[in-house]
């Protein structure tokens, strides 16, 4: 098998797959994983916004027309597609590098983390009306 | 030579010191497969073949500074899996354990309280554990990796590494018992 094995190298038959190729897979990773928490940084506050321009606790006080305004106007959508993207985020953080090591706890309590600071970040450029 | 710094070397271009990485990892790898996916000598040497030829193309993806038996025995269980994947209702062909590589451990058998002889009957029963579990016991008690190292080759938490372990022993536990 050695013998096999050397020949096809000797012949290119089998070739090493370039430095470069893993570092771009690398990045590739990170800069995805990165972009998935400013994406779900940016959902979390759109729901926010939704929830807020809905205004939950005035509709409450008007009992049973209250609630169902508020069933029928939450953002469903929208919550349900921030889940998805921060679920993503989790995979994609579970699979950099050596993060197999964590806990199911950790790592989602790092992603839930990122999530957070990355909304306060974004509120605070908002504030400073950077955008 | 440690592996890291013949891999390191392998990667700089010197292509022709690969033979030695086949030569110190061949029997090794063999054995260990050979207990994985529990089938005869041609396909286990073919499932070694297809190891090798991955660990050479991703040589490059290899950090140096990290443990080059985990890293290749990584390699050996992700082909050990798309075996399995491939092949998905193979009968499993009954092994001669005498000519196993890995003879008499007392280890287990210490572990499980039970004599050391009845160690063949030990592999009879390991065969037929889960794979999470049969993993964990060959890595550990066959093979004498750490918790760390099956971490590294299971990408599992360190933590999850005790939980398979004690499991694989209970059950193989259980199934001593119930032939007593």
């Amino acid at each position: 098998m050695k013998e096999k094995i050397m020949s096809q190298i000797k012949k290119k038959e089998i070739k090493m797959k370039p430095k470069w190729w893993f570092r771009i897979q690398k990045i590739g990773i990170k800069g995805g994983w990165i972009l998935l928490i400013i994406i779900s940084s940016v959902l979390v506050r759109l729901v926010w916004y939704l929830i807020g321009v809905i205004n939950p606790k005035e509709l409450i006080e008007f009992g049973e027309i209250g609630r169902e305004v508020i069933i029928n106007d939450f953002p469903y959508f929208t919550l349900l597609i921030t889940i998805s993207v921060i679920i993503l985020a989790g995979f994609i953080f579970a699979q950099l590098e050596n993060n197999y090591k964590l806990t199911r706890f950790r790592i989602w309590l790092s992603v839930l983390f990122a999530v957070s600071v990355c909304s306060l970040l974004l509120s605070l450029i908002r504030s400073f009306g950077l955008i | 030579m440690t592996d890291e710094e013949l891999i390191n070397l392998i990667q700089k271009g010197k292509q022709e010191k690969f033979g030695l990485v086949i030569d110190r990892y061949e029997k090794k790898l063999f054995f260990y497969l050979k207990n994985l996916i529990n089938q005869s000598g041609e396909d286990v040497e073919d499932l070694l073949q297809e190891v090798f030829v991955s660990v050479y193309v991703n040589i490059q993806s290899f950090d140096t500074q990290k443990k080059f038996s985990s890293w290749i025995y990584r390699i050996a269980h992700n082909n050990a899996i798309d075996y399995f994947k491939s092949k998905k209702r193979l009968k499993s062909e009954s092994l001669d354990f005498k000519e196993d590589y890995f003879d008499n451990n007392q280890k287990l058998a210490e572990d499980l309280e039970i004599e050391t002889e009845r160690n063949l009957l030990i592999k009879k029963y390991i065969n037929e554990l889960d794979l999470k579990y049969k993993e964990s016991i060959l890595l550990f008690y066959y093979d004498n990796r750490n918790y760390e190292e099956i971490s590294d080759i299971l990408h599992i938490p360190h933590s999850q590494v005790g939980v398979l372990l004690f499991r694989a022993k209970k059950l193989l536990k259980h199934k001593l018992i119930k032939l007593k």
